[in-house]
């Protein structure tokens, strides 16, 4: 299992050097002169090509990404045009609550989406199930941030229950969540039910409900794992969606997060900011993805045990065509 | 033998396209939003004829009028027509959609079938590229490449085209690597066809299946997206009558106005839901399979 993990991990690190060399090529290539932008328009350029040169903007371009990328593992991704305060700091200063956003709307698509979607396959055909299937589609359709709108329009304007902005207790969150997760909710109730569908009519179902094992156990014992592959794997791409959506509907909530200092940043060209946050978001994703990969081995032994035979079969065929050629 | 399969062919495919029409046709909800879809693209076509007002006719005596019949949609802060506007908006995001998303199904295709033809170094470092772009949320990769070319039309397009890349380039490779082993693709190889033939006259029809369902879903999320750079000030530059930019301009006014947030999110809603269940209905037709 350790091997396993540790591979697992060394497969992240090439990705992650591939989306700082991307997110470093967006940022040379972005129009204006950072030292420009730090110095502001009303400098002489006497002084703006010294900054130039003392930031070493004037390097050629892999000199360049070698510094950002040794910069970047020290934890130092630059100075906030706007602020002059170190970008890690701000970032570090928004992120909790983005974080806080991410994991509470993907909790709450898990625990609305999977019951819903194992209701609905238990009960295929029946007005639940129709009422799920209906609900899900609109639920794919609608764009968060309207829905963000359309929530506000009625919890807040119409009704005056919750509050429209900012975050300052739980009922602040309820909306927000709500509407960051209403894509994933519907995405993972139509992924587990169609997943436990094509489960329910295996064999060894049969075999269960023959032998006179109650429903609860045969749903959530036999079916439910076996059916835990395709809505893990969803619940990670989800995690991306939800990610992307807190970005967008902070926006909507003017909360405090990641993505309100992104958007800000995008708006007053202060880009290493923007840049910052892109690259702690991939991060944060990357990081999912490895969980969500162990977790594959945890709850199907035989990814596992596959993935040991692979490396040993890949080791084999590199031998037989050794051999074949030798031949 | 070349010359019976040749012949044969084409018979044999529009015995095949018929029975996914027939299928597909059978499935309502599908035929639903075939023809929502119909309706849109002609609302797009001929939006001049259509629409009651141009859409960026101001006219400050009507502004923040309630939907009545002149204006069933209402009126904005500027006086325009919210219907026209919206009207309008539906050809620049069906552009926007079926543009970018084919620009990054093409790219996609292209780098995806390369990726599963030739396999080797070529293979890995696509794939490894695809990774990378894949570990970036698609909204957050847009952001970034909107940044940092800049807001507009065709920069929002480019961003939306290469975010959709990865998706395609994994769905093309995998049916590629199913596709090459078979059999005639070694006969065309044997009569000397070259690499580019093979690719593009054997191997890409044989993979147009998943292209063609994943375009259709894709489209939707196209629009999507370029609808949420606008709102974020990224995509779309206000007097463009883009839903998205609508809703961010319309954003304010939400407390008194909700008719100027309210119609702009329903005419997104109901294009991603037409496109969607269009989508589904013909992912079920082209593969009975599937279904469940």
């Amino acid at each position: 299992m350790l091997q396993f993990v540790l591979k697992r991990i060394v497969i992240t690190i090439p990705v992650l050097l591939g989306v700082t060399l991307i997110i470093f090529t967006m940022m040379f290539f972005t129009e204006g002169d950072p030292a420009r932008m730090i110095l502001g328009d009303d400098a002489l350029p006497e002084d703006v090509e010294q900054l130039r040169e003392e930031m070493g903007l004037n390097d050629p371009f892999f000199e360049q990404y070698i510094r950002y990328l040794g910069n970047a593992i020290r934890g130092d991704l630059g100075i906030s045009y706007t602020t002059k305060v170190p970008v890690t700091t701000e970032i570090m200063a928004r992120l909790p609550v983005t974080f806080k956003l991410a994991v509470y709307s993907t909790l709450f698509a898990i625990c609305v989406g999977i019951p819903a979607g194992i209701i609905s396959a238990v009960r295929q055909y029946s007005i639940l199930d129709n009422v799920t299937t209906v609900l899900a589609l609109v639920g794919i359709t609608m764009p968060n941030f309207w829905l963000a709108l359309m929530l506000t329009l009625f919890f807040s304007v119409y009704l005056g229950w919750l509050p429209a902005s900012g975050l300052y207790g739980p009922q602040y969150y309820i909306m927000p969540v709500l509407s960051i997760s209403v894509l994933s909710v519907a995405t993972i109730t139509r992924m587990t039910r169609s997943s436990m569908l094509e489960v329910i009519r295996q064999d060894y179902i049969r075999t269960a409900r023959a032998k006179g094992q109650s429903e609860i156990k045969i749903i959530f014992k036999h079916a439910l794992k076996n059916a835990l592959i395709p809505i893990i794997t969803v619940i990670g791409i989800q995690f991306a969606t939800i990610l992307g959506g807190a970005v967008v509907n902070e926006q909507v909530f003017a909360i405090p997060g990641l993505g309100k200092l992104m958007v800000d940043g995008i708006k007053a060209r202060n880009y290493p900011i923007v840049q910052g946050g892109v690259l702690v978001i991939a991060i944060m994703f990357s990081i999912l993805n490895l969980l969500i990969d162990l977790l594959y081995a945890f709850v199907d032994p035989r990814i596992k045990t596959q993935y040991q035979r692979a490396s040993k079969k890949s080791k084999e065929k590199v031998a037989a065509a050794g051999k074949g050629v030798s031949q | 033998m070349t010359v019976t399969t040749k012949a044969g062919q084409p018979k044999k495919r529009r015995g095949q396209g018929k029975d996914i029409w027939r299928r597909l046709c059978k499935n309502r909800l599908a035929v639903f939003g075939m023809i929502i879809l119909a309706g849109l693209v002609l609302l797009a076509i001929f939006a001049d004829v259509i629409a009651p007002y141009p859409y960026d006719l101001q006219n400050y005596s009507e502004a923040f009028e309630f939907p009545s019949w002149r204006h069933p949609f209402g009126t904005d802060n500027y006086g325009r027509d919210i219907l026209s506007r919206v009207i309008y908006g539906a050809r620049i995001s069906l552009q926007i959609g079926f543009i970018s998303l084919s620009g990054g199904a093409l790219m996609g295709c292209i780098l995806g079938a390369v990726a599963g033809f030739f396999g080797g170094w070529l293979d890995t470092v696509i794939m490894r590229f695809t990774d990378i772009l894949m570990s970036i949320p698609k909204t957050i990769l847009a952001i970034a490449i909107a940044t940092t070319l800049g807001p507009g039309l065709v920069n929002a397009m480019i961003a939306v085209s290469i975010s959709s890349i990865p998706t395609f380039a994994r769905v093309v490779r995998a049916s590629t690597l199913t596709v090459k082993e078979q059999e005639f693709v070694e006969a065309a190889r044997a009569i000397g066809a070259s690499n580019a033939r093979i690719i593009f006259r054997h191997i890409f029809p044989n993979v147009l299946a998943p292209i063609i369902v994943q375009s259709t879903l894709g489209v939707g999320t196209s629009i999507v997206l370029a609808a949420s750079l606008s709102f974020l000030g990224l995509g779309i530059q206000p007097p463009t009558p883009e839903w998205g930019a609508m809703l961010s301009a319309a954003r304010g006014f939400i407390r008194d106005q909700w008719y100027m947030v309210f119609f702009p999110g329903l005419a997104i809603m109901l294009t991603v839901f037409a496109l969607n269940v269009f989508g589904d209905g013909l992912r079920d037709a082209l593969d009975p399979k599937l279904k469940n």
